[in-house]
């Protein structure tokens, strides 16, 4: 009669038992450095996954045209010798000498125009459309030297081919495997194909969604701007539960981990062999609201509901008490550091009083019920949802997958919703507020006037002409209240305390550059 | 069963109605008396403790997230209990938290004993094609794994309090309907019902007034079986995430929200964990209690 019981507590003590810790060979007497995360990892092809961990493999396992040096923010070239500006919508790199792929094969102008021809068509499957939906074309002048053709004016061009468009040999993707698709059709994945590189590391294991271990490239060539690699093997691991990373980067077994909640910080640090440190990052959160209309007729459509809104969440007491060191509140709609994000805009200081005064003007003297969608750290979700609460705004909260809410948001059916965005960490206005404002499937705002100026923005190639563009489009924003900024993210690595390893404001962790001491 | 007990016995003193022999039994049982005492408190602290303790669980204050709880150094007795991740006092979402734990089991217990005795007894007392149909219907429900099944509406529907009761009531009948069952089929062929049948009583007149009083003794005791059951089950899905709504408490989402904090602070996974545990034991030994106590000849 009691085996039903049992078998409900046991799926209630399911979720709170810890993994088994595996037998780990981490630390500096092994010469290998293991680091994890929660994720799981499917694909290590940047192309076809852009999760942060796939994002930190790709900088050890793989070169780019460009690179952004994470402690001073300088762009250098890097499997590029050099690159000019032939015009507006031509840039042209000269490739450097004496570059191998870790097959051996030496690097040359024909991989690079296959590598950006193959991911800029339109059924590539590549999951980040920005970094190469702005590419016409890609030419081969001659074996060391290759022209983007652009599709108009691209000034953030550099910063997308830093870091994040790796280069991969000619006929690379030839072997993808084909798997049934949609509708029955069969489709290659592409994400299947172990990426081939020129980094400072090679593959050596990829177990998906359990490891991945890195092995030093000893042939990196020698005048590389990311310097030479240090330690031998580098070992991915997924662990889902937080409570067991930290309980293994305390024994030993681990040597770096991220996410360390801000109030566990100060005990982990003591701690005598963890080092802590905080660093912001450029993912921003913010409440999506549908000033369009486009889930119907909503409070959302009014001005005075949305600047209720703004005025009723203490984004300070967020940001400071809650997300953490690393974390700023915000202003404007995309993350301070930036290329155009002007935070001379209008501020919403925390002011119930106002939000509960501007309610009753707009007619709702009592509030309203509304539904909150979310799918990122329920616990900044539901700060907000008690500030709206206080103000007489109930939300019903819909806490989410991504996966689950990517559908009817994109589908216009989301009236409010609380988003984080990390603009894959590319430096320039057009990542962040052209991707929600632009007049895309995740634009609420639907605003003629801003969509044009973003525009021009995102196309033009004068640095001042282009401030004044996002400045102007981020101020109308503010002012109308289409969207809110609440505050940027900061992250919390901990590691080994024998290694010696930069924590930069990328969300990144360059591995290649770390040392045992 | 019962029935037996309401035999007049050849003891000298004056004869007892079988409820007077019961309770009587009832507390003279060790489990009663330690399960009946916890759960008197639980059900206490869950009704009066609101008004002893009248800060709102759903306050939030995030410059003094994380308190420690009064008996460590640095605990004051603004928050006894300390407070949670949003500086929530947490001493007023463990009340909250009895509340809807305690609703949540009273309701489906009653929602699903309404179901499955009505089926149960139909399916007893009728006998024939409805029998048949009924434990069909009993097969069906056996066949579905609960947890999951939950899992599925709830994350369909989306979690509210009332949605939570319905979905848990609807799934956790089954045990009321077999025992029901088998105990009306033993019932029906006895020389009261027939003589109810012969003086041409009505159906409804036979089965509430001559029935169901004799099926009390085993109803109580699934019911307490089935009490601790939703308990759990409300306290899987809240800790899944899937359970009541914020900025409403319960003890698996307190569990859930404090899983994060096991290594630094544990006492914020024993503060829920303990009383919810020791919910779900009272009630059992209560259950335990009651099946001796209605039984006719000590253990059954």
């Amino acid at each position: 009669m009691m085996n039903k019981n049992i078998w409900a507590a046991m799926a209630f003590a399911a979720g709170a038992v810890c993994l088994a810790p595996q037998a780990a060979m981490a630390g500096k007497s092994n010469d290998t450095l293991t680091w994890a995360t929660a994720s799981e990892v499917d694909t290590i092809d940047l192309y076809y996954q852009n999760l942060r961990e796939v994002v930190i493999m790709a900088h050890q396992m793989c070169d780019t045209l460009m690179h952004r040096d994470p402690r001073t923010g300088e762009y250098k070239p890097l499997l590029a010798e050099s690159f000019k500006w032939v015009d507006d919508k031509t840039l042209e790199f000269k490739l450097r000498h004496g570059v191998k792929f870790h097959n051996g094969k030496e690097l040359n102008a024909e991989d690079v125009a296959y590598t950006f021809n193959h991911a800029r068509k339109p059924d590539s499957g590549v999951v980040t459309r920005l970094l190469v939906d702005w590419i016409e074309n890609v030419e081969v002048v001659s074996p060391d030297t290759v022209r983007f053709k652009a599709k108009a004016p691209t000034p953030a061009a550099i910063e997308y081919l830093s870091g994040i468009t790796p280069v991969y040999p000619k006929g690379h993707y030839d072997n993808a495997p084909s798997v049934p698709g949609a509708a029955g059709k069969m489709r290659r994945d592409y994400g299947a194909v172990v990426p081939m590189c020129t980094g400072p590391y090679k593959v050596k294991e990829f177990k998906p969604g359990s490891s991945v271990t890195l092995v030093k490239n000893t042939d990196y060539f020698k005048d590389s701007p990311k310097g030479q690699p240090s330690i031998g093997t580098l070992v991915y691991r997924t662990i889902p539960d937080t409570e067991t990373q930290v309980a293994e980067l305390v024994t030993g077994g681990l040597d770096w981990i991220w996410g360390v909640p801000p109030e566990n910080a100060k005990q982990l640090a003591s701690m005598e062999n963890v080092t802590v440190k905080a660093a912001p990052t450029t993912r921003i959160s913010f409440l999506s609201l549908d000033a369009a209309g486009r889930s119907g007729d909503t409070p959302m459509k009014k001005q005075q509901v949305r600047e209720a809104i703004a005025y009723a969440i203490d984004r300070k007491a967020i940001s400071h008490d809650l997300v953490g060191e690393g974390s700023e509140p915000l202003v404007s709609m995309c993350y301070p550091a930036q290329f155009g994000c002007s935070t001379d805009v209008k501020d919403y200081p925390y002011n119930p009083q106002k939000a509960k005064d501007l309610l009753k003007e707009a007619g709702f003297p009592d509030g309203f019920e509304i539904p909150l969608y979310a799918y990122r750290d329920r616990p900044y979700t539901e700060a907000v949802a008690n500030y709206l609460r206080a103000v007489g705004i109930k939300t019903d909260l819909r806490f989410l997958q991504w996966k689950a809410l990517r559908g009817p948001l994109q589908e216009g059916k989301v009236a409010m919703a609380h988003l984080s965005w990390g603009s894959q960490g590319v430096l320039d206005a057009s990542a962040s507020v052209s991707n929600y404002f632009e007049g895309s499937v995740d634009d609420y705002a639907r605003d003629e006037e801003v969509k044009k100026w973003l525009d021009a923005a995102d196309s033009t190639i004068d640095p001042n002409k282009r401030k004044e563009l996002y400045g102007k489009a981020l101020k109308k924003i503010a002012d109308k209240a289409y969207f809110v900024p609440l505050f940027s993210y900061g992250r919390t690595y901990a590691f080994n305390k024998e290694l010696d390893i930069p924590v930069t404001p990328d969300e990144l962790a360059h591995f290649y550059l770390a040392k045992w001491k | 069963m019962s029935v037996t007990a309401a035999m007049p016995t050849d003891v000298p003193r004056a004869p007892q109605s079988p409820g007077a022999v019961a309770l009587r039994r009832l507390l003279r049982h060790g489990n009663f008396r330690i399960g009946g005492t916890i759960l008197g408190l639980i059900i206490l602290a869950a009704i009066v403790g609101p008004w002893l303790w009248p800060l709102d669980p759903a306050s939030q204050d995030l410059g003094h997230r994380l308190a420690v709880p009064v008996w460590s150094a640095k605990g004051t007795w603004l928050h006894p209990f300390g407070t949670d991740q949003l500086g929530r006092d947490y001493l007023a979402r463990l009340l909250q938290g009895a509340r809807v734990s305690l609703t949540i089991g009273f309701l489906t217990v009653l929602l699903s004993g309404v179901i499955g005795t009505g089926l149960g007894v139909a399916a007893g007392y009728f006998g024939g094609r409805i029998d048949v149909a009924i434990n069909f219907l009993i097969t069906i429900r056996l066949t579905l794994p609960v947890v999951l099944v939950a899992l599925v509406v709830v994350a369909v529907y989306g979690g509210s309090l009332p949605t939570l009761i319905v979905v848990i009531g609807l799934l956790l009948w089954d045990r009321f309907a077999v025992v029901t069952r088998s105990a009306t089929q033993q019932l029906a062929s006895r020389d009261f019902i027939i003589s109810a049948q012969a003086i041409g009583s009505s159906i409804p007149r036979i089965l509430f007034v001559e029935l169901l009083p004799n099926l009390i003794g085993p109803l109580v005791v699934v019911a307490t079986i089935e009490l601790a059951h939703a308990v759990l089950l409300e306290a899987a899905l809240s800790f899944l995430g899937l359970g009541v709504k914020p900025p409403l408490s319960s003890w698996g989402l307190m569990v859930a929200e404090a899983k994060n904090q096991l290594l630094f602070r544990p006492w914020m996974i024993a503060i829920p964990g303990t009383p919810l545990v020791a919910l779900v034991l009272a009630i059992n030994l209560v259950g335990d209690a009651i099946r001796d106590a209605v039984a006719a000849d000590g253990r059954a």
